[in-house]
């Protein structure tokens, strides 16, 4: 007796635990690449909200469908309420742990109140992944993301933004902001510069970047603008300078850079930064005689090299200080970290500290090699 | 031949380190740094090291009744009714925390795994899993914990390992800039993370080579340290202090950050909570079991098994009375911290004062 009970028991069982009653197939589910957030300028509610998302039946031998991304928009009142709203026009359900960029356009981002009222709402949902890219357009999100399937070259799988925005780590034309890094630039210095993209002929492209101070946008700078903070910030990778040297211009690759920072406090701030970069020869001209082969015409080259290089980090220093007063280029950060008694005195009024502060650039570059020619 | 029914020092160790890592190690450095800031790893450190005595304590204890169990050494020393009082404070936390820990587990799991389950179903079937183990003798109980055991130590390797390609250890600093007048405060919010060592009462009866068991105990709780020192600084790293500040689950979120190179892994927080469950199940086992033990302890019982089921709807309806986390926090969390210092401090420190005084007037 007691076996059959245990038996029937465990029969039951089966039927009670087993399976997913709640299972959704992969094809049941949308998975967007990216969000584009605009104002929204006509009647109706505050926002304007598109989706992009792969049509998964595009992919693969035996695409029974020919477009490859599908854009939905709505207007609504906040993020979260137009994605409530596109579930009522679209055959499955949107899944965001893969989304993996955020466009703002460029009426939004002007007021304060609704990027930050964005940043919170990606940052408290569950499932958002952090690592969500943010891009600025240079005109309406909408626009830029209703470009992507007209760009020739297109990345079903992991959309054409995003691959952008990851395959060019390298480049230091702009910066690829996560909404992770936008927050904690913006907690650490108060200022954030995320990357912006335009429409082109028949391509998307990025560069240099919309600066942020404190949540609100105050200006825009250009590819050139973004290396030169990056060189403050000694945090170039890769980056190619082009400097004047006896009528010719010659090309210096950077491989790598380093940076060091020292705060002088008498009276007014002084700080120090000298910039080392090192770096390959690319280019110079073709000669009869051999030339770029001695110590002296080396040591020239560079000392033409270190002069664009300070010409290009001065000109953007200036913009920082004197036009836009944010310090993008983390000595703020710097000095509350190693000098965090001096931190004390100056965080009250830092912008205006910073934009009077005696920034002194010295440039120490290196050519460790020169190609395969002498 | 290993006797079965002995914990060997291993197993107290493994049970020191998997009891006391629990909820804590998900949200304590978002505790300490909106109390201490940056120096929020000195209350670690220090709360850690305000443990070990209290361990020695409990170690001593024993020394001085040996082949006694907890209650008959608490009832010959305090008296019975004094030790009365402290067993009913320790039975109310000891439900209380049980309570905490289930509703906690139901609403973190109802938001990151399971979306449409009912966080009632989730609480009844943990509950009902930890009370088929905690039926069980501490034994099992130890052997348990020593499986369990590597797991916390490998997730805090893995957690190492994924996020060292994306933390700026220059986060850390400032050092020594908050206000040590904060010290006090933010030790006992940490101290918070650091109770269930009480195990030991109902473990060290049952171990084996007696002499070493204070050492691993010390080693248990110095590798817990390491854990909960080892999280906070790569959480700060990570974040920077105003933005851990707002986490309020860093380490999932650390997680949750993870984008290695090939982008092969990434997404990993579904894997964090299937972990996270097995440290919680570990950290509730023991109280549930020692829940039992006091119960039958108090009702003259031969075994504890029998008031293991009859607690669940207790706990049950307990865990599930606060409205929401907040409401939890400061219903439960805080009853648990004063009945904790109550419990796991005063009392085996009371016991110790007396009973060795009480040992040394009888040789005399």
């Amino acid at each position: 007796m007691k076996k059959i009970i245990s038996i029937f028991i465990i029969l039951t069982l089966i039927l009670v635990t087993t399976g997913c009653w709640d299972m959704v197939e992969i094809n049941q589910r949308l998975f967007p690449y990216s969000i584009g957030v605009d104002l929204n300028e006509g009647e109706g509610a505050r926002y304007v909200i598109t989706i992009s998302y792969p049509n998964i039946n595009a992919i693969g031998k035996n695409a029974t469908q020919k477009d490859r991304v599908y854009i939905v928009s709505t207007i609504a009142s906040s993020v979260f309420e137009g994605i409530r709203q596109l579930y009522t026009r679209l055959p499955y359900e949107l899944y965001f742990k893969h989304l993996r960029v955020v466009v703002l356009g460029k009426n939004l981002i002007e007021d304060e109140k609704t990027i930050r009222e964005i940043m919170d709402g990606m940052n408290r949902d569950f499932i958002i992944n952090k690592k969500v890219r943010l891009v600025v357009a240079e005109d309406k999100a909408k626009d830029l993301l209703l470009f992507v399937p007209e760009s020739k070259r297109q990345e079903v799988i992991d959309g054409t933004i995003f691959t952008m925005l990851r395959e060019s780590k390298d480049t230091s034309r702009y910066t690829p902001k996560t909404i992770t890094d936008f927050i904690s630039d913006t907690d650490i210095s108060n200022v954030t510069i995320v990357p912006r993209a335009i429409p082109n002929e028949d391509d998307i492209k990025f560069f240099g970047g919309a600066v942020f101070k404190d949540y609100s946008f105050i200006g825009n700078i250009g590819e050139i603008d973004n290396r030169g903070i990056l060189l403050m910030k000694g945090k170039v990778k890769k980056a190619l300078i082009d400097a004047h040297f006896e009528d010719v211009s010659i090309s210096y690759q950077i491989t790598a850079s380093k940076l060091k920072r020292e705060i002088i406090k008498d009276g007014n701030l002084k700080i120090k930064l000298k910039i080392e970069t090192e770096g390959t020869l690319e280019e110079y001209i073709q000669k009869e005689k051999v030339e770029a082969n001695n110590l002296k015409k080396l040591e020239e080259m560079e000392k033409a090299i270190e002069k664009a290089i300070k010409d290009e980090v001065d000109n953007i220093l200036e913009i920082l200080q004197k036009k836009y007063k944010a310090d993008a280029i983390g000595i703020g950060e710097h000095i509350s970290k190693f000098h965090p008694k001096l931190w004390k005195e100056v965080s009250k009024d830092w912008d205006q500290i910073f934009s009077e502060a005696d920034i002194e650039i010295e440039v120490d570059a290196k050519i460790r090699r020169r190609g395969l020619m002498q | 031949m290993q006797e079965n029914d002995k914990l060997s020092t291993k197993q107290i160790r493994a049970l020191v380190v998997s009891t006391i890592v629990g909820i804590g190690i998900l949200s304590l450095p978002n505790r300490v740094s909106l109390i201490q800031g940056n120096d929020g790893w000195i209350s670690i450190i220090l709360a850690g090291l305000l443990i070990l005595p209290i361990i020695a304590v409990i170690n001593k204890i024993f020394e001085l009744y040996p082949n006694k169990n907890f209650y008959q050494i608490g009832n010959q020393v305090l008296g019975k009714w004094v030790f009365y009082i402290f067993l009913l404070v320790w039975l109310s936390y000891q439900i209380s925390l049980i309570s905490y820990l289930s509703r906690n587990l139901g609403e973190l799991l109802k938001a990151f795994l399971l979306e449409t389950t009912p966080t009632e179903v989730l609480i009844i079937s943990f509950i009902l899993t930890t009370s088929y183990m905690s039926r069980s003798e501490i034994q099992i109980i130890g052997r348990a914990a020593y499986h369990i055991y590597p797991i916390i130590v490998g997730f805090v390797i893995l957690l190492i390992l994924v996020s060292l390609t994306s933390v700026d250890f220059t986060n850390i600093l400032p050092l020594f800039q908050s206000n040590m007048k904060n010290l006090p405060k933010s030790i006992a919010t940490t101290f918070f993370s650091y109770i269930g060592y009480e195990i030991l009462l109902f473990s060290i009866p049952f171990s084996e080579g007696k002499e070493k068991i204070s050492n691993a105990c010390m080693v248990g709780v110095g590798i817990v340290i390491l854990i909960y020192i080892i999280v906070f600084l790569l959480t700060l790293s990570q974040y920077g202090i105003q933005s851990l500040q707002r986490q309020s689950f860093p380490t999932l979120s650390l997680i949750k950050e993870i984008d290695l190179p090939g982008f092969f892994i990434e997404n990993l927080d579904g894997l964090v909570m299937a972990v996270w469950v097995l440290v919680i199940f570990s950290t509730m086992a023991p109280i549930y079991y020692s829940a039992g033990k006091t119960l039958s302890y108090l009702f003259r019982t031969k075994e504890h098994r029998l008031f293991i089921l009859p607690l669940m709807p207790i706990i049950y309806k307990l865990s599930l009375y606060p409205q929401n986390m907040i409401e939890l926090d400061e219903l439960l969390g805080k009853f648990i911290n004063y009945s904790g210092l109550v419990v796991v401090v005063l009392m085996p420190i009371t016991i110790f004062c007396v009973g060795y005084f009480k040992t040394r007037r009888d040789k005399t």
